[in-house]
């Protein structure tokens, strides 16, 4: 078989490796996969980031919303291996079906425990005060029930990664790509 | 071949006088096929429903030596394999790929003429590109080579810590002060707030010393490879069997590990006794990172 495929896997490893700088560049891929060989290369890991979460209420209240990994197995959008590919390939796709899910779901306070634990912290003066800048809710239920702690009408979902400022010490959250958002239409009742 | 117990000799010599023949006494293109089937076995698939047949192909070519060469089976392992990977191609690590393009090569190698020459230069080429990829990320990704990728490792990594501590002269408390307030915003999704971690002069000159090391001798890894001269024969397998020991045992990625071995091994000639055997130590060497040593780092002395 001696023809132009003769170095058929090199070929191979090299068209993927272009396809994965592709994807970097365009789509946000963290450089660590995609078999691009960029591991350990880069600040920009899928465990150096992370989601952001933000809903409003009807009110133009903003509150941060917690997901915890693993908790939940469904829906998928729910589910730690689609959080894991939304975070290695964040798409405004599945940004939005996460938005859609967090948007569906019962939202309820964090638990007390969390909160002590966050107030016993030494935080710097600037992260304490982005902490306590908006109240933070957490995903309790797949399906909002009655008693849920507020009524969402937006759910923004970003992806976010790690900056470092080596001069200064100092590490940043900074948002990769777009977002993805999910809304409720308001009920309107005729009279 | 067999070895005659000589009475003078222990019980434990003759056994390995044993397994050295045994190893000698192979071609490198049998013993790398076969280590590639065990590669394949225990790192290949990357998801549970290709995992089955894999499994199936693989032993079957490892346990009847007269299937060891049929290109059909080969060329199903190298499907399923891209099969596996193409599901989820975002999530896997670059190893499996790699496995990938090898037992492609391995198929491959089957149409040639002079197999053992092709998949020689097929593994040459192959490590070669890994390890040009992996220098360019390292010096265009812009965060490994200013040293700030190494430097925010010695500052987060749990098993760092203590050392960056004892360097900086800085409390360990200190150090996990800052990571967990990262883990915190990062869990909440604060972006634009800056955390402050504890920053030492000493460590970012040494996070910028060991990248700068990793870089180069990568680079020469590349460079040893991708030149096709076989006056750079002996250098390319000192620096490969050099990084796999250096690198696996800090970093336990052994499928990598293994990986980068049977190429290593593919690339020996089979007058190549010393090499043979030198691939085979470090095979079982290799072993020793599915040990987690590196948590000791982490325990409170």
């Amino acid at each position: 078989m001696k023809n132009s495929l003769t170095h058929l896997a090199p070929l191979l490893l090299v068209i993927v490796a272009g396809a994965q700088l592709t994807c970097v560049t365009h789509h946000g891929l963290t450089p660590w996969k995609g078999g691009g060989f960029g591991m350990f290369a880069t600040i920009n890991s899928p465990s150096n980031r992370f989601l952001s979460i933000v809903g409003t209420d009807g009110d133009g209240k903003r509150y941060r919303i917690l997901l915890q990994p693993g908790r939940f197995t469904a829906p998928a959008e729910l589910s730690s291996e689609f959080i894991g590919k939304l975070l290695t390939i964040p798409t405004r796709r599945d940004l939005a079906g996460l938005a859609t899910a967090v948007l569906n779901a019962h939202i309820a306070p964090i638990g007390t425990g969390v909160l002590e634990r966050l107030r016993r912290q030494n935080l710097s003066a600037e992260v304490a005060a982005a902490v306590e800048a908006i109240p933070i809710l957490e995903v309790a239920g797949v399906v909002k029930r009655p008693g849920a702690a507020v009524d969402l009408r937006e759910v923004t979902v970003a992806a976010l990664r790690l900056r470092f400022d080596a001069g200064a010490a100092t590490a940043t959250l900074e948002q990769i790509g777009g977002h993805g958002k999910a809304l409720r239409e308001p009920e309107y009742k005729l009279r | 071949m067999t070895v005659r117990a000589d009475s003078h000799q222990s019980p434990h010599k003759v056994v390995i006088a044993s397994i050295e023949s045994a190893i000698l006494a192979e071609s490198v293109y049998t013993i790398v096929l076969r280590l590639t089937l065990v590669l394949v076995l225990l790192h290949g698939a990357s998801s549970a429903f290709i995992e089955m047949p894999i499994r199936i192909l693989a032993i079957l070519l490892l346990a009847f030596p007269a299937l060891l060469g049929r290109k059909e089976l080969w060329w199903s392992a190298a499907g399923l394999l891209a099969l596996g990977n193409a599901l989820q191609w975002y999530s896997i690590d670059n190893h499996k790929y790699l496995i990938n393009y090898w037992v492609v090569a391995c198929a491959m190698s089957m149409h040639q003429p002079e197999p053992a020459v092709y998949l020689r230069v097929n593994s040459r080429v192959l490590v070669g590109l890994v390890f040009v990829a992996a220098a360019l990320w390292k010096v265009f990704g812009g965060e490994y080579f200013d040293g700030s990728f190494m430097y925010l490792t010695f500052l987060t990594d749990a098993r760092l810590e203590r050392l960056a501590a004892a360097i900086s002269d800085q409390p360990i408390e200190a150090f996990r002060r800052g990571t967990d307030a990262l883990r915190l915003i990062g869990q909440l999704g604060i972006e634009q707030v800056a955390v402050p971690l504890v920053g030492s002069a000493t460590v970012k000159s040494i996070a910028l010393i060991v990248s700068m090391s990793g870089l180069v001798y990568e680079s020469l890894v590349a460079l040893t490879h991708v030149l096709p001269t076989n006056r750079l024969y002996y250098l390319r397998h000192i620096l490969l069997i050099g990084f796999i020991l250096i690198t696996y045992l800090l970093l336990p990625v052994s499928g990598f590990a293994f990986m980068l071995m049977v190429a290593g091994l593919a690339q020996c000639r089979d007058e190549s006794s010393g090499l043979k055997m030198g691939y085979m130590f470090v095979f079982a060497g290799v072993q020793f990172t599915r040990i987690p040593w590196q948590q000791l780092l982490t325990l409170p002395f």
